[in-house]
């Protein structure tokens, strides 16, 4: 049976580096593909106002 | 409208503001104590008070405490606001004197030389699963507003509080495994470059986690609230935040270039600091933006005259790390006073600054009474502004300066400040202004703490509380019927994908810890598994029960704080590390490998010590211990007299090998049961050495010699692989 030690180190510290790059992009690439364009313009402007409206208005 | 109304605890807010305040002035008289300690070593009290005991309370107390505190105040305030929910009240007691407690201890124990050697982690096992329990404690109290919000968005500020919460939790508990050898004395399960690597993984992130992340969420709330306006981007914050959660993770071996950390990791944690600027950037300009069509305010207001400079140092702060973080400017800046600048540009300026900004703001709302005075708060904007740039302006001059004289060569090619300590008496005149400017800094502090405290007595008989109107629990309510008809379905509000993961925190907060933990794994594995990351050195043997003994007493007194281990691959280094006119070996990983916890250190105040065995004699290093101006005029060390009076004790000895034993130290069978007498046999041996050399009598019983013997081991097994390798023996 195959160590981890083994299947680890099959891979060269290298790719590893090269494989967290790829990673980082997608995660970047996903985000910024969500949340880049113009069609959540009102959702984002909504979501900016919760810290100016959370304890006003409700009073008693 | 809803009947249903929630009463704001701000009493837990209030006392987490106060005990911000008396922490940090704490935090920061015992910085600046520690500052003048190395300008006028008298001030050096052995053995609780030396500058090696200090240092980690100063960093614990400012970080931990006053950093800290500050985190729980915001938290506490702004959560309850966003989420239209309270804690629970037994959990937030338990959260503040628990809290308060730690610090207590902290406070006790490390003058007291308790200490597990790594820098932020230096409180004991004890302590350790005492913070453990309390960050849970916390963590549960924060995830129950969260189960019982009524605001089904959860803000961005709320995210980034999330992400540390669990992100602090998965360091605090990897780095700090330990084998206990006695209630106040551990090892870690990891030594040499594996510890190393956690140490640095923990230490960059407590940067990230503890005064980065949080601080943003206070920065994202209370910026708005203060500018009474939204944040510039929400969109620039949902990017900030991913960006900064996935990349902050990987930086940590920066602190390791051109050590024994292998190299490829070194270079990963290089790009993704350079990568970190971005975001940092962004999140800095996204909050600087928010005070667009209110910069007219900045002028009047000292709250945004705070937020303005904290902000600003943010950027410079994310704009000189990752510059620092780059090998080549690294090999100049490491264990240097540049790093000291920096992260006091980054603590005093961007927490600091943040922090007195979020006081000032809340001080009136709190105490619900105006606040005693505004010129007071603008004074200690100005004083503490001042007094930052003189103490970064000083370490950025001593750092600079004593980078580029220890790699100085003069035209024969030799170095020419071969002397460590000409490097050292030269940065005291900076020294100086960096007390300077600290001094001004705590008396900001001072004049902050008076100005809340006249603040708060002229608060009313008894604080009105109020029932704020709120709309129904989130997960009390439920969701309306979905449409059957197929044309009302289409006119529905579509629900984004990111929206609804905020709406849901279990899955938000799982995909946190797996960002966290997938980029831990990437560095993580490989450093433990790959084989050939340390090779094995035939000639390295553990530590003999006395040395082992030295080397506690080298944790002890916090030699690290000032002495690295450390020869990197440079030729100023072998040279002057290097004997007889021959240069060292510069180090490798597999000289390290029974070294629970590693002693790398990051700050050179003194000499490396890699390759003290056999450099000074016995007699020198006893005088040097007692008095280190006896052997070397202008040296800034403080004495440790205590260690030619107190004696070992020997009982000790046994059980720490065996917790070194439990961590597949080999030794030998004798080792494993008379340890004690091995030592006394070692001691006796040194003893006589000193005596030979006309050194007083008497000492086989002091720890003194215990501290030698460590001394005199220091690079010795590679001078005998050296020796080997070379046919001289």
């Amino acid at each position: 049976m195959i160590r981890l030690s083994e299947l680890v180190s099959a891979l060269t510290p290298a790719h590893y580096a090269e494989l967290s790059l790829v990673l980082f992009l997608m995660v970047f690439a996903g985000v910024l593909a969500r949340h880049g364009g113009k069609r959540r313009a009102a959702e984002h402007a909504a979501c900016a106002q919760l810290p100016l409206a959370d304890d006003e208005g409700g009073r008693r | 409208m809803s009947k249903e109304t929630v009463r704001y605890d701000d009493a837990i807010v209030r006392k987490f503001v106060t005990a911000t305040i008396l922490w940090g002035a704490v935090g920061m008289l015992v910085g600046l104590w520690c500052a003048l300690q190395l300008a006028v070593p008298r001030l050096n009290f052995a053995p609780y008070f030396t500058f090696g005991r200090l240092r980690p309370l100063h960093t614990n107390a400012v970080i931990f405490a006053f950093a800290g505190n500050a985190i729980f105040a915001a938290v506490y305030y702004s959560s309850q606001r966003l989420l239209k929910a309270r804690p629970l009240d037994r959990l937030s007691a338990i959260h503040f004197w628990g809290w308060q407690a730690i610090i207590v201890a902290a406070a006790i124990t490390l003058p007291l030389g308790f200490t597990q050697g790594k820098e932020y982690a230096e409180l004991e096992w004890p302590i350790d699963l005492a913070i453990a329990v309390v960050w849970v404690t916390f963590a549960v109290n924060f995830f129950a507003m969260v189960r019982n919000r009524r605001e089904k968005h959860l803000y961005v500020a709320l995210w980034f509080y999330i992400a540390s919460i669990v992100t602090v939790a998965i360091l605090h508990i990897f780095n700090n495994l330990v084998i206990p050898a006695g209630l106040f004395k551990s090892y870690s399960v990891y030594a040499g470059v594996e510890d190393a690597f956690m140490q640095w993984w923990y230490g960059h992130n407590a940067v990230a986690f503890v005064l980065t992340t949080p601080f943003l969420g206070l920065m994202y709330y209370f910026l708005p609230k203060a500018a009474e306006r939204p944040v510039y981007s929400y969109r620039l914050s949902i990017l900030h935040f991913w960006s900064l959660v996935f990349i902050y993770i990987w930086a940590g071996p920066h602190h390791l270039h051109y050590t024994a950390l292998p190299q490829w990791a070194s270079t990963l944690g290089m790009i993704f600091s350079v990568m970190l600027w971005m975001p940092s950037w962004g999140g800095m300009i996204n909050g600087l933006l928010t005070l667009r069509g209110a910069w007219n305010r900045v002028a009047e207001d000292p709250v945004l005259k705070f937020f303005v400079v904290g902000l600003t140092f943010y950027g410079m702060a994310t704009f000189e790390g990752p510059m620092l973080s780059i090998k080549s400017v690294n090999a100049l800046s490491h264990y240097t006073d540049w790093n000291i600048a920096h992260v006091h540009g980054g603590a005093l300026g961007w927490v600091g600054f943040m922090t007195f900004g979020m006081i000032y703001w809340l001080a009136p709302r709190l105490f619900q009474t105006k606040l005693y005075s505004k010129k007071l708060a603008t004074t200690h904007f100005w004083i503490a502004t001042i007094g930052i740039v003189l103490y970064v302006l000083a370490m950025w001059v001593a750092g600079i300066t004593q980078g580029l004289m220890w790699r100085a060569f003069d035209d024969a090619g030799h170095l020419q400040y071969p002397d460590f300590l000409e490097t050292v008496t030269r940065l005291v005149p900076m020294y100086w202004v960096r007390a300077l400017g600290g001094s001004l800094y705590l008396a900001g502090v001072l004049l902050g703490g008076y100005n809340l405290f006249k603040t708060w007595r002229s608060r009313p008989a008894s604080y009105e509380e109020i029932d704020v109107a709120v709309p129904p629990m989130i997960r009390a309510a439920k969701l309306p019927a979905r449409p059957v008809n197929v044309i009302e379905r289409a006119a529905e509000p579509p629900v984004h994908w990111h929206r609804t993961w905020e709406g849901l925190p279990a899955l938000f907060t799982a995909l946190t810890i797996v960002a966290v933990l997938v980029a831990s794994a990437f560095e993580i594995v490989p450093t433990f598994l790959i084989g050939d990351n340390v090779p094995r050195i035939k000639t390295v043997k553990p530590y003999t029960p006395l040395e082992l003994y030295g080397r506690d007493i080298y944790l002890r007194e916090g030699c690290y704080n000032c002495h690295s281990q450390m020869v990197r691959p440079f030729i100023d280094e072998t040279v002057r590390y290097g004997r007889n006119g021959k240069p060292a070996e510069y180090s490798k990983p597999g000289e390290f490998v029974y070294d629970h916890p590693f002693q790398w250190g990051s700050k050179r105040t003194g000499p490396d010590l890699a390759r003290e065995a056999g450099r000074r004699d016995e007699l020198w290093h006893l005088r040097h211990f007692e008095n280190p101006r006896s052997t070397s005029m202008g040296s800034v060390m403080p004495s440790y007299p205590h260690l030619l009076e107190d004696d070992i004790p020997w009982d000790v000895i046994q059980p720490r090998v065996d917790a070194m034993a439990m961590l597949a130290v080999p030794y030998d069978a004798e080792a494993l049961v008379h340890a004690d007498g091995l030592a006394r046999q070692q001691a006796d041996q040194v003893a006589r050495t000193l005596v030979a050399a006309g050194g007083p009598k008497g000492m086989e019983t002091k720890e003194v010699i215990a501290l030698i013997a460590y001394m005199q081991r220091l690079g010795r097994d590679i001078q005998l692989a050296q020796d080997t390798q070379g046919g001289t023996k």
